[in-house]
């Protein structure tokens, strides 16, 4: 790649060693362009605050999920400020800046650059695999350490870059643990499953988990014999449920978000679609506290999903929680587990590296074996792609009103209901 | 393709048409006499039904029963619209008061962005799984009330439009503009009024879908485009082709829906908006306008 | 907005010499901006582009009079053609954007031979445009083999001139920056020719000009046929710089009303009004998202104010005021 000619990029690289120093040339910059009032230049207080970003969809139609996003980050800021911050760097707190991607691919790009620009030592993000393909793309050619929270697309870890990092399972992963546990469900009761028909929304992040359900479900002794997609913006999903139902299979998949997961269970419900179960994939819904609320426990009744979980055994998850409650007044869903992880990562990078500087930090962040964490795993180590390889979801099911953990037995806090009947 | 599948999907789609044909009855009648097309019609519809979630939530009172404030409220805001901002404009050239209503839609959306973030907000009804069934085919009972509201309402239009002075007065106006104010018609108040009328319509659009529709900023835009093309096909004046054709894109869009990709179900509609457009722009019941 | 006396006022009217000196002056400064405020380069290109888009609809909208509510359809098409052609074959950008300007004129074409073929004209045009814009916009959600909902990631090669890949966004600010002055050079020419009068006859009075000979249908064909093709040759360089396009933003009811809104503010049927209108709105926007910290679509609301005051005080747009003021001042000066 040639060098190219005067580039303040390349000039940064040399300034970028002392981090204070980067600050203040982004400062002054921003002072010299005569952007009004860049609400968030560091004011110099002592100690010094390291900036961190996230992109989350805080407006557009997956505010909802994206405003949770950023709560469960704020918390996890919180956490680690309150522990002391980084000590290895005289306890300097995390100063956490938002950014809207709008739920956009392109905002994205122009997201992560103002972020560079304001001197972040790391990125976490976005929950849709869309924007999270560009953002990486986008910190990779700035050089700076992005920790995926949730996103699940696998070409986000597949393109050889080095600055991207990834805590939640991806697609892969998901649908073969996915069908991994179905089978297993399948043995123990007893239980004849062979068809499967999917739901799903229809960008990168459904889209790539029903094509490896597709492509592994042979493997497990499953079929896909049904496909559907919808766009997250349909008001109306009727008609694609109705598929589904006229495809007739023994397990109906279903992947999305929280908004379009209550209008497909809420279909599955009053067009009485009955298979031996309902099970999302990394449905942002279905293992949502707030989902049983909306849609009362008769709809909810049964319904499963193999998605993200805290691990239920973890004494800190339970602080956690209860910590993220008493501030928010509301619980946290899964996804917003994921979402708060990364920074525990990131501040644990810092630590290790004893610095703010972000080729530092990545460099840190490639030996990370982390295990201060909530998940439902051993140590987060990353492999070569920056894949969390101990990553696990587990199956969730939605009892009498109530989200519980019923496999793998280990993390379980009640019984399977399976095959499950209306 | 089972029988049972595609009679709930035309089903759906009729019920759903009716709200269609609600909201182009309210963009219909403000064309036809004033030959403005609102593209903050959508808006309006918006508008309605942040006020029934608003008034449902804060009075805790059914939500059919906003109807009561809703529709006044959004009578109100359309007068207040044509008289401040249309009226200046009644003369300029066409383009500008496209452009001028795309701006009030700009507004009034993000404004609602602004005030009301844009979560999606869902008014929970005891009646929202309430569901009826005809051996395999479920008809949600807010469906029916929407579409029941439809033709109420449209009725209730229709009765004006023909039945009453004000009604023959505003078609009047419609009709033949200088000859009616030959007549001692008060254009200016037809005006006004009319575009009242057009803005209540959509407002009671919205009070109908809130029980089964998420309510966010942008929920207009879904129906203003669709609304565009009931009210062309219907012909541009006429309520009853609105009605009608309001019903027909309903169903279009749930064929669409049944052979295409979930994404595209409504090119359907925008090819028969176009033909129509190209080919009979008066569309099924319009007048020949001179 | 289309008031015959002041664009037969500014129609023709060539600058001064002290008005060419400002304006090559102005255009000599801009080429140091990169290296003087380097944190505007994004900011600068997306105005050029959109300056750009801006024009190519002002060709159609404000000189032929034909206003167009969907003009991101020939933004998005070039969009698509160069990035399939690069995706799928390999083919450079630079020839990419050639036979995307090439697909959005047919296209242009296309569509302006069903329209004025069967005379629509006003609000019945802008629907039209509009319906079209929206059919793409569907199927090109709906269509897995151009990229579906999840759109196009052209892969990051770093520093790749001959694939109009720069590691230095002032590579494209340079773009960007000539084919602004490309595009308002072709219209000030335009101005000057008998097909520029054409436009303006068909805008003015279209049975009236179909009196006096003017073959409006062809008239109308070349505006249209004009104004996609330098509306898709933008789409090109978007593509490119983003190195991702998916169908909500290029295709997107959104950015029909974003290249619409610069020239109507600006002064539609002038020289400068997109650029003018996009020097204003595109910092507009990226100012109050900060500014107002809040949710981001909200820019759109100032959108909107701007748009309805400028539609009732000044209907010809900022260069209409301009223009005023300027002939104000002649005459005072006098």
């Amino acid at each position: 790649m040639a060098t190219p000619k005067s580039n303040k990029h390349a000039d940064k690289k040399i300034t970028r060693r002392d981090f204070i120093k980067n600050t203040a040339l982004a400062t002054a910059a921003a002072a010299t362009v005569g952007t009004i009032g860049f609400p968030n230049v560091l004011r110099g207080a002592a100690p010094p605050e390291i900036p961190i970003g996230h992109i989350h969809p805080l407006s557009g139609f997956l505010a909802f999920d994206g405003q949770e996003m950023r709560k469960a980050v704020m918390w996890g800021v919180q956490e680690v400020n309150a522990a002391g911050g980084i000590k290895a760097l005289d306890g300097a707190k995390l100063k956490l800046i938002d950014a809207d991607s709008e739920g956009k691919p392109e905002k994205a790009i122009s997201e992560v650059e103002r972020l560079e620009r304001e001197g972040v030592a790391a990125i976490t993000g976005c929950y849709q695999s869309a924007v999270t393909i560009v953002a990486t793309q986008i910190a990779e050619k700035l050089q700076v350490p992005f920790v995926v929270g949730v996103a699940s697309a696998e070409a986000i870890t597949e393109r050889g870059f080095k600055y991207t990092f990834r805590v939640q399972p991806s697609s892969s992963m998901f649908v073969g643990h996915a069908l991994d546990y179905m089978r297993q469900l399948a043995e123990k009761t007893g239980t004849p499953l062979e068809t499967i028909a999917y739901i799903h929304e229809n960008t990168q992040f459904g889209g790539t988990l029903a094509d490896f359900t597709e492509k592994m479900a042979g493997e497990y002794g499953f079929k896909v014999i049904k496909r559907v997609e919808y766009s997250v913006k349909a008001p109306d999903v009727s008609t694609e449920v109705g598929k589904i139902k006229a495809a007739g299979a023994d397990l109906v998949f279903a992947s999305g978000y929280f908004g379009d997961g209550v209008r497909v269970a809420r279909a599955l419900s009053s067009m009485r679609v009955n298979p031996k179960a309902i099970v999302g994939i990394a449905q942002g819904g279905f293992s949502h506290p707030k989902f049983v609320s909306e849609l009362g426990g008769e709809v909810t009744q049964g319904i499963m999903d193999v998605n993200f979980q805290y691990d239920p055994n973890s004494p800190k998850a339970a602080k956690t929680l209860a910590g993220f409650e008493a501030e928010y007044g509301s619980k946290m869903s899964p996804s917003m587990v994921y979402a708060y992880s990364p920074v525990g990562v990131i501040a644990d990078a810092m630590e290790r590296a004893g610095s703010a500087d972000r080729d530092a930090v990545r460099a840190a962040l490639v030996k990370t074996s982390f295990t201060d964490h909530i998940l439902p795993q051993g140590p987060i180590e990353f492999d070569a792609t920056g894949q969390n390889i101990n990553a696990n979801p587990l199956l969730m099911q939605i009892l009498s009103g109530k989200v519980e953990i019923v496999w793998p037995e280990k993390y379980k806090t009640a019984g399977i209901v399976f095959p499950f009947k209306r | 393709m089972d029988f049972t599948f595609v009679v709930q999907s035309l089903l759906n789609g009729l019920l759903i048409g009716g709200v269609y044909s609600l909201v182009a009855i309210g963009l219909t009648v403000i064309f036809g006499v004033m030959k403005v097309i609102n593209f903050a019609h959508g808006a309006l519809m918006m508008l309605g039904m942040y006020a029934s979630y608003w008034i449902a939530t804060l009075l805790q009172i059914n939500v059919y029963a906003t109807i009561a404030f809703v529709l006044p409220l959004l009578f109100i805001v359309g007068v207040l619209f044509q008289k401040v901002l249309i009226a200046p404009i009644m003369d300029a050239p066409e383009h500008n008061q496209l452009f001028l209503t795309l701006g009030v839609m700009l507004f009034l959306q993000n404004m609602a962005v602004y005030l009301w973030t844009p979560d999606f907000r869902i008014l929970r009804t005891p009646y929202a799984n309430i569901n009826y069934y005809i051996g395999d085919i479920s008809i949600s009972l807010v469906h029916i009330l929407a579409f029941a509201m439809a033709i109420v309402f449209s009725g209730i239009l229709y009765i004006i439009l023909h039945k009453t002075d004000l009604g023959r007065a505003i078609r009047a106006s419609s009709e033949e503009p200088v000859g009616a104010k030959l007549m001692g018609i008060n254009i200016k108040r037809i005006y006004w009024i009319t575009f009242g009328i057009g803005a209540a319509c959509a407002g009671v659009a919205g009070t109908a879908i809130t029980p089964f529709f998420p309510i966010y900023p942008y929920v207009g835009d879904i129906f203003v485009l669709t609304a565009y093309v009931v009210v062309v096909l219907g012909g541009m004046g006429s309520v009853f082709g609105a009605f009608v054709g309001g019903l027909i894109i309903g169903m279009a869009d749930s064929i669409g829906a049944m052979i295409l990709p979930g994404s595209m179900k409504s090119v359907l509609s925008f090819v028969i908006f176009i033909m129509i457009l190209l080919f009979k722009p008066t569309g099924l019941f319009g007048r020949q306008n001179a | 907005m289309l008031s015959a006396s002041v664009t037969r006022g500014s129609m023709r009217k060539s600058p001064s010499r002290r008005g060419w000196l400002m304006i090559a002056v102005f255009i000599f400064i801009l080429h140091f901006l990169p290296w003087v405020a380097p944190n505007t380069i994004h900011l600068s290109i997306m105005m050029f582009l959109f300056a750009v888009m801006g024009q190519g609809w002002n060709i159609l909208g404000g000189y032929a009079g034909q206003a167009s509510f969907g003009h991101t359809v020939f933004f998005g098409t070039g969009a698509y053609i160069s990035t399939m052609l690069f995706l799928r074959l390999g083919l450079t950008p630079w020839i990419g954007i050639v036979l995307a300007t090439l697909g959005g004129v047919l296209l242009g074409i296309f569509i302006g031979a069903l329209s004025f073929r069967y005379g629509l004209k006003g609000p019945f045009f802008a629907l039209i445009m509009l319906a079209f814009a929206e059919i793409f916009h569907m199927v090109s959600l709906g269509w897995g083999f151009i990229g579906g909902a999840e759109g196009l990631l052209i892969p990051l090669e770093g520093y790749a001139p001959l694939k109009m890949q720069f590691l230095d966004k002032k590579a494209f600010y340079f773009l960007s920056l000539w084919m602004v002055i490309g595009s308002l050079y072709l219209v000030w020419r335009l101005e000057r020719t008998k097909i520029g009068l054409y436009f303006l006859a068909c805008r003015e009075d279209h049975d009236a000009a179909e009196a006096l000979g003017v073959n409006t249908f062809r008239a109308q064909l070349i505006a249209i046929a004009l104004s996609a093709g330098i509306t898709s040759m933008a789409g090109t360089v978007y593509a490119q710089y983003l190195l991702y396009i998916d169908p909500d933003s290029v295709f997107g009811l959104l950015n029909s009303v974003e290249i619409m809104i610069r020239p109507i503010i600006g002064g539609a049927g002038t020289v400068f009004g997109p650029l003018l209108g996009s020097l204003i709105l595109t910092p507009l926007a990226e100012y109050s998202r900060l500014a107002l910290q809040s949710y981001s679509g909200v820019y759109l609301m100032w959108y909107g104010l701007i748009l309805v005051i400028v539609i009732i005080f000044l209907p010809n747009g900022l260069m209409g005021l301009l223009n005023n003021l300027k002939d104000r001042y002649q005459t005072k000066g006098q």
